[in-house]
């Protein structure tokens, strides 16, 4: 069931009220399955899959707190191994089949296994390494091994953060599930102002600037540089708006019944640096990558330098890999691994803070990091990876022709229109807080402030019911 | 529930509710003004559209997508057949806007002729669901007051509907710059009875190419094809399907032309084309690599009017007349 549907809407509503008119006992139960129904609109036979791995990481949970310490490991890695192989198989297996068979070509062989045909369990990646925090959390004795499987069975399928995160931990959320929930009215209003500015940047920014994308990234050769460098800006605002505007409604939903996901995205363009907008994009799975590969790593590889930039690289490159099986993803992955050590050893060795202004440094900062990852996203984009090659060569070389306007030539301006509504609703967040609309004091310029969302929806947004980006992963 | 969270229940659906007053009677009003303004556009696409289906009378229609709505000029038809000529081409559009606005243009008006300009991508490209977001766009303002209009949207897309019936001004959503647009266009003369000359010529590069190579056929966009055909010979109108000319790579197949091509003969309809035609795919008569400029339109009209001259002293000599 997709967020931006009417069914989504009828479900919430029933599923929300239900939630509050059921005794606590139930609640759990309602929310599993309601969570069921929602994964199973998609391609019902896949909650096999999801079982299967819910299962599997129930026990080893129980199996990892149970066991001595040699044991526990082999429990975990069990449990790490089933949860990847499935994975592994329904995301790598034709891609790396297909390599394969490329390579073999290469010397005249034919790869004698073929690629098998389904279609992603949508979400896997997500709900797989949300499973896989759970034993690493019990592992580490952070957690303790849940016993009502329900509860462990809510954890994984939560239906909020169920198919596009945010990637919880156990311990954020599974006490949660214990504690009984409130009709706060504050609470209810600020989980709906939530979701509301989540629709908001999903249908009107993101999928209004997905019909310029699209229409560029499908025939890139048509293009001149310019229209390509546009199209590769404003698929960084869309990626943006789409992924963070499915994180508000899940985070929004969730907390209208009194469950705190974590924060998924901060602003990230206000970074200032490279590395400042990957720490605040996605926080729910650069913290992950960060807590479980590259902390471990890091430790062992004490304070060697190279060896430090070399886990950066390998951790961006694993991101890349965790969002598809395709090599555009792999050289994004590359690319923005290699862009932060550059910049870090840029700022160790040039020390900019030293002739310029700390004002200054943020200003520069914001723009040179949004150009650096803008580059980053058009291999993220792209349909391939010739695609990407002609594409940043047109841009480079700001191969001639005209501005692409789209059709007609008139809507040219709402992409501006909602790309510069964005900048500034995220300007005044950042820099200036203390100016709220929809959170403001006085009730006239809070309803001024849902009134103008809404409008502005119904004007200019796009509800045509496409797909979250994210949901692919 | 407690009695505390009743009544917190109670003061948000309070709050709902006064916000959802003040949205019903912002939506009617805003609603009502851009169904005034809609109405009355004076020029550009919303005008075309209105035009084709609530006050056509000419003798001659052109439909197509883009490259119809540039490529053909209207002045040479009216001044070379002493016809008058429409041209309701639309943007982004193909055979499944077609087929309905030619339906609604038949319920009020039979012309002598129709041309329908079509694409090597005619039906696999833009298939029928992308259209329908440009159909979509047109017909929802229709919908409070029309009701075979509310008919096509119930049934081609239910959700826009219902969305429509419940708030006004979503009918017109997206459609706030091209009705700003149409006022100021109404200044300049930039479209002379559905033509829109663009000068200038941006081809550049290497010729791209402009197939469908592989790709399949979409179903609904086909029936929308045939119908239109078959809509046309039955009231008795002269139809020409033509391929505009194109500057890409030359091609020799495609799955939407030979579709259209063995439809057309089912119903003993020619298919002129006119895609690589050596005296009209020369650079400087091209804007773009689809679309013919102002000098390329003229001599591509010219071209086909009096191919179609020729072709009505053979088969119709009266229209002449």
């Amino acid at each position: 069931m997709l967020f931006n549907s009417l069914a989504f809407i009828g479900f919430f509503l029933v599923v929300t009220s239900l939630f509050f008119i059921l005794p606590h006992k139930y609640r759990w139960l309602l929310l599993l399955l309601s969570s069921c129904y929602f994964y199973m609109d998609f391609v019902p036979v896949y909650i096999l899959v999801l079982g299967f791995t819910i299962v599997v990481d129930y026990y080893a949970g129980i199996l990892i707190e149970r066991s001595p310490a040699k044991k526990r490991k082999w429990f975990l890695r069990m449990s790490i191994v089933a949860n990847i192989g499935i994975l592994g198989f329904f995301k790598y297996f034709n891609f790396f089949n297909d390599n394969i068979s490329f390579v073999l070509k290469l010397f005249n062989f034919t790869n004698p296994v073929t690629d098998i045909s389904f279609i992603l369990p949508i979400g896997l990646s997500f709900h797989t390494f949300q499973a896989m925090s759970y034993t690493i959390e019990v592992y580490r004795g952070n957690q303790k091994a849940e016993r009502n499987f329900g509860i462990y069975a809510l954890y994984v399928m939560f239906y909020p953060q169920l198919v596009a995160g945010p990637i919880e931990r156990p311990q954020n959320i599974i006490h949660q599930f214990y504690e009984p929930k409130k009709f706060e009215y504050d609470r209810v209003v600020a989980g709906l102002k939530i979701i509301l500015w989540g629709f908001f940047k999903k249908l009107v920014v993101a999928d209004r600037l997905s019909i310029y994308v699209n229409a560029v990234y499908n025939n890139p050769e048509h293009h001149s540089g310019k229209t390509l460098l546009l199209a590769t800006m404003f698929f960084w605002f869309q990626v943006y708006c789409d992924f963070s505007g499915y994180s508000d409604i899940a985070i929004g939903s969730a907390k209208v019944m009194g469950y705190n996901l974590m924060e998924n995205f901060r602003r990230p363009f206000a970074g200032g640096s490279v590395a400042g907008i990957w720490n605040r994009w996605h926080i729910s799975l650069y913290s992950w990558f960060r807590d479980y590969v590259y902390s471990p790593l890091a430790k062992k590889a004490r304070r060697n330098k190279v060896k430090l930039f070399g886990y950066i690289i390998f951790i961006f490159i694993l991101s890349g890999l965790w969002h598809g099986a395709a090599w555009t993803y792999i050289i994004w992955g590359a690319y923005s691994g290699i862009s932060i050590v550059i910049e870090r050893l840029y700022r160790d060795k040039v020390k900019p803070q030293k002739y310029i202004s700390k004002t200054w440094m943020k200003i520069l900062g914001i723009i040179f990091a949004f150009f650096v990852t803008s580059i980053s996203c058009l291999f993220f984009r792209a349909n391939s990876v010739s695609d990407a090659l002609h594409i940043c060569g047109s841009i480079f070389t700001m191969k001639p022709g005209v501005l692409f306007r789209g059709s007609p030539p008139i809507n040219f301006y709402y992409f501006f229109l909602v790309t510069i509504i964005l900048i500034c609703v995220e300007i005044f967040q950042e820099f200036i807080p203390h100016v709220k609309l929809i959170n403001n004091k006085y009730i006239a310029l809070r309803f001024t402030g849902y009134i103008l969302i809404i409008m502005i929806m119904l004007l200019i947004g796009v509800f045509n019911g496409s797909q979250f980006i994210y949901f692919q992963f | 529930m407690t009695k505390e969270e009743v009544k917190q229940v109670a003061r948000l659906f309070k709050k709902l509710f006064i916000l959802l007053v003040f949205l019903f009677i912002l939506d009617r009003l805003i609603g009502t003004a851009l169904e005034n303004a809609y109405k009355d556009a004076p020029q550009g696409d919303i005008k075309t559209f209105a035009h084709s289906i609530t006050n056509p009378v000419e003798n001659i229609f052109i439909y197509g997508s883009s490259r119809a709505v540039h490529g053909y000029d209207t002045r040479i038809f009216t001044d070379s057949l002493g016809l008058s000529c429409f041209n309701c081409g639309r943007e982004n559009s193909n055979i499944l806007y077609h087929t309905v606005i030619l339906n609604e243009m038949l319920k009020k008006h039979s012309p002598e002729i129709i041309i329908l300009d079509v694409s090597a991508r005619e039906l696999t490209w833009r298939a029928a669901e992308n259209s329908k977001s440009v159909l979509a766009s047109m017909i929802l303002p229709y919908v409070r007051r029309d009701t075979s209009f509310a008919n096509i949207a119930r049934k081609l897309f239910p959700d826009e509907f219902f969305k429509t019936r419940v708030s006004k001004i979503y009918a017109y959503n997206s459609l706030i710059l091209p009705l700003l647009a149409g006022r100021k266009e109404a200044l300049s003369i930039k479209n002379i009875n559905g033509y829109e000359p663009i000068d200038g010529n941006k081809v550049a590069g290497k010729l791209p190419g402009f197939t469908d190579e592989n790709k399949e056929t979409d179903l609904v966009a086909k029936k929308s094809f045939e119908e239109f055909v078959k809509t046309v010979k039955e009231n008795d109108i002269m139809l020409y399907v033509i391929q505009s000319p194109l500057y890409v790579k030359r091609f020799s197949s495609s799955v939407s032309l030979d579709t259209i091509k063995t439809i057309l003969k089912k119903y003993n309809q020619p298919f002129w084309d006119y895609g690589f035609d050596t005296a009209l795919t020369k650079k400087e008569y091209f804007y773009d690599n689809l679309h013919l400029n102002t000098r390329g339109a003229s001599l591509f009209t010219e071209k086909l009017v009096s191919d179609i001259k020729a072709d009505l002293e053979r088969k119709k000599p009266s229209l002449l007349n």
